[in-house]
């Protein structure tokens, strides 16, 4: 088990450091460097936020597919830590995003919500890992929660795209992608501010994960040691 | 409880004890080398072959524990025929009488076992165990819950299976019970092997009982951890003696053959519809809900006929949906209380297969709430369209949905909030298989504004998709 070393301290520090100049540096650009939308206003840059958060909360859910095939593959509950560290950063920026969407949709859609296709996407999304975290809740067996949970894992990512589909079938009304396309329609000022933006959102979630596996391998540590003293006849601490 | 470096070989004929104090782990042990529950570290070799790989070598393991796997609603004759045809047991109606007649269970073998009383419940699990004529027979406190006379009968019968050959590992806090039987005795404590005992010394095993582990007492001929002069016929080590006895020598009496999947398939979904029927605590509660669901929205709703032709798809799916989810969490639910999905684990049925039981299982009773549900949604919701294609997307659903619905039902039984956690863990997973269905209904009944898109093609892919998944990752579920 990873838990107390010097040089995970180092790293993890460097990655806090980083994180603080990338934010800051895509802060100033948000609010200095980017232009104004002539049609859209201020409220237009809440999309520098609301993307790469969207983008993160999908890598963080790509992570736990992985991290839960691994676990299932290995039976290493390090790729349990991770899958569970994921969960949680992803529903953390999964939250901010439909968020983020609402408080862009009501001036610009005139409405809080709607059954777009991507908006249910992302709430469908957010209940599958809402469900994860509480079937985690009420599964008191560290090995059985692992398993539950990587099955689940699997599940529920490989569930995105056919709700992704079968949404878009049903409605459609979010602005089609206007970046990741041969004619990029944004201007190159807000292209690069989204750009930044992205990075120090990935460099945050690569903050937390750090932290939060670290602490769940210190739980799972303990709680092997705890069934250590039990098995050994001593008192619990 | 948790063991910790155990080794234990064992020779065909051999008759061990395994005694030791509450929660030493004599019964994590014997569960482990079933196969039902999976060492962290170690592995459990049947002459010579893993059983972890070779899951029909389970045929060849006979176990009774504390928990008798029995199904209560069923009789002993009932659950006897049962595992009979998931083992692959020939002549079956034949040997179900000569077990019943071995552990005196004849006269009580068409009484449900609910009524049978602890000891009598006791033999009938023995009779299980013995069923398909296994060469190891491991058996927890086969003496608990016996009366004397019983119990020396027990007695009787385990020395005549260990002068069969067949080796004999058993639990017993009756030392005296226990020596007389036994050819060696293993002391377990904290999980650890203590010391082995050799021969029939009652005194030397109740002194060992008492004593701590590693007190220095010299092992007893045969050495700790070392396999007997003949084969290793179970083990959980990490080092195993290599086999002297060969798979076939292991396999069961030439009256057993392996079972084919579908025997085996057909077997569970008679046993849950017969339980369902003698029951009725799924098929009912689920009718109640779907139609409550249907009358509850046939009042709320304005039913001016273009709402209807709005809503109505919705809401007969909505009561499909909710009604459904209560009878695969209760098929669960039941197997776990009564302690008999350790009787399915234990057999040499395949996890995929038992996925593809229990969803036919599921789906039967499904049909029968549909079958109900849809007259009334008709009649309620005054519908009107193509019932041909309406039905078509009604079975088409219920695959997808019952797919899910098994394979997260088994999960939520297990865990501590049961009652609530499939719905929370279903519903955000079919929101495809919902729009898709509630839309194909629409169509089939003219009243829906959806583009004419393909969506009995992704109900279609929702179901492959699900039934593969749950085909590859229920092995996992089940796991203990």
């Amino acid at each position: 088990m990873i838990v107390d070393d010097r040089a995970g301290n180092r790293w993890r520090a460097i990655l806090v450091a980083a994180t603080a100049l990338m934010g800051a540096i895509a802060l100033v650009m948000v609010v200095g460097y980017a232009p104004t939308d002539r049609v859209q206003g201020i409220v237009q840059r809440v999309f520098y936020f609301h993307v790469p958060m969207a983008w993160t909360a999908y890598l963080a859910f790509l992570v736990v597919l992985v991290a839960s095939i691994g676990y299932l593959w290995k039976r290493d509950l390090r790729w349990d830590a991770v899958a569970r560290a994921s969960v949680e950063v992803g529903l953390l920026f999964t939250t901010l995003v439909l968020i983020t969407g609402s408080l862009w949709g009501k001036p610009i859609w005139n409405t809080w919500w709607t059954w777009d296709a991507r908006l249910t996407s992302t709430l469908v999304l957010w209940f599958t890992y809402v469900a994860y975290v509480m079937l985690r809740a009420y599964t008191p067996d560290l090995e059985r929660g692992a398993r539950f949970g990587a099955v689940l894992g699997i599940l529920g990512f490989l569930d995105v795209p056919i709700v992704h589909f079968s949404v878009q079938w049903w409605r459609g009304l979010h602005p089609t992608p206007v970046v990741v396309r041969s004619d990029p329609q944004l201007p190159p000022e807000m292209q690069v501010t989204l750009l930044v933006s992205g990075i120090a959102m990935l460099l945050l979630y690569a903050t937390f994960m750090a932290y939060r596996t670290r602490l769940e391998l210190i739980r799972d540590q303990n709680g092997l040691l705890q069934e250590n003293r039990e098995v050994a006849g001593v008192a619990p601490a | 409880m948790a063991l910790r470096d155990v080794t234990l070989a064992m020779a065909a004929g051999e008759c061990v004890a395994l005694v030791g104090p509450n929660g030493a782990g004599k019964t994590t042990l014997l569960r482990a080398l079933t196969g039902v529950l999976r060492p962290t570290r170690g592995e459990v070799r049947l002459g010579g072959l893993e059983l972890d790989r070779s899951p029909a070598l389970r045929r060849t393991i006979g176990f009774m524990g504390h928990n008798p796997c029995l199904y209560s609603d069923l009789t002993p004759r009932e659950n006897l025929r049962f595992y009979g045809r998931v083992y692959g047991v020939a002549a079956l109606e034949h040997r179900i009488g000569v077990v019943l007649a071995e552990t005196e269970a004849t006269a009580v073998a068409d009484r449900p076992v609910r009524a049978l009383s602890r000891g009598t419940q006791q033999r009938v699990s023995l009779a299980r165990a013995l069923l398909h004529e296994p060469w190891v027979l491991l058996l927890d406190e086969p003496d608990t819950g016996l009366d004397q006379s019983a119990q020396d009968r027990v007695a009787a019968l385990l020395r005549r299976l260990k002068s069969e050959g067949r080796a004999v590992l058993f639990t017993s806090h009756r030392l005296e019970w226990a020596e007389t039987l036994a050819d060696r005795a293993i002391v377990l404590r904290d999980g650890r092997v203590g010391d082995e005992i050799a021969g029939p010394r009652p005194l030397a095993l109740a002194a060992r009982y008492a004593s701590p582990v590693g007190t220095g007492q010299a092992p007893s001929p045969g050495g700790r951890a070392a396999p007997e002069s003949g084969a290793p016929a179970s083990a959980i080590a990490s080092q195993v003696a290599p086999p002297h006895v060969t798979a076939a020598r292991l396999s069961p009496s030439g009256r057993s053959s392996a079972p084919g999947i579908l025997t085996q398939l057909v077997a569970v979904v008679a046993k849950d519809l017969l339980l369902e029927w003698r029951t009725k605590d799924a098929v009912a509660a689920m009718l109640v809900f779907a139609l409550l669901t249907l009358v509850t929205f046939n009042f709320a709703l304005d039913l001016r006929p273009e709402v209807m032709a709005a809503v109505g798809p919705g809401v007969l799916w909505v009561a499909v949906v909710f009604g459904s989810m209560l009878g695969p969490g209760r098929s669960f639910i039941r197997e776990q209380e009564g302690g008999t999905l350790d009787g399915l684990l234990l057999a040499p049925l395949d996890r995929s297969a038992l996925f593809l039981a229990k969803l036919a299982g599921n789906l039967l009773v499904m049909a029968v709430v549909e079958a109900v549900s849809l007259p009334a949604f008709i009649a309620l919701f005054d519908v009107r369209g193509a019932l041909g294609p309406m039905a078509l997307v009604l079975v088409a659903g219920t695959v997808g949905l019952g797919a899910v619905e098994t394979l997260l039902a088994a999960v939520a039984a297990h865990t501590r909030a049961r009652e609530v956690m499939l719905p929370v863990l279903l519903l955000p997973i079919i929101v495809p298989i919902v729009i898709g269905v509630v839309q194909a209904t629409g169509l089939a009944l003219g009243s829906t504004t959806a583009h004419d898109l393909p969506w009995l093609g992704l109900i279609l892919a929702f179901d492959a998709m699900y039934l593969a998944a749950g085909i590859a990752v229920f092995e996992y579920v089940l796991e203990e």
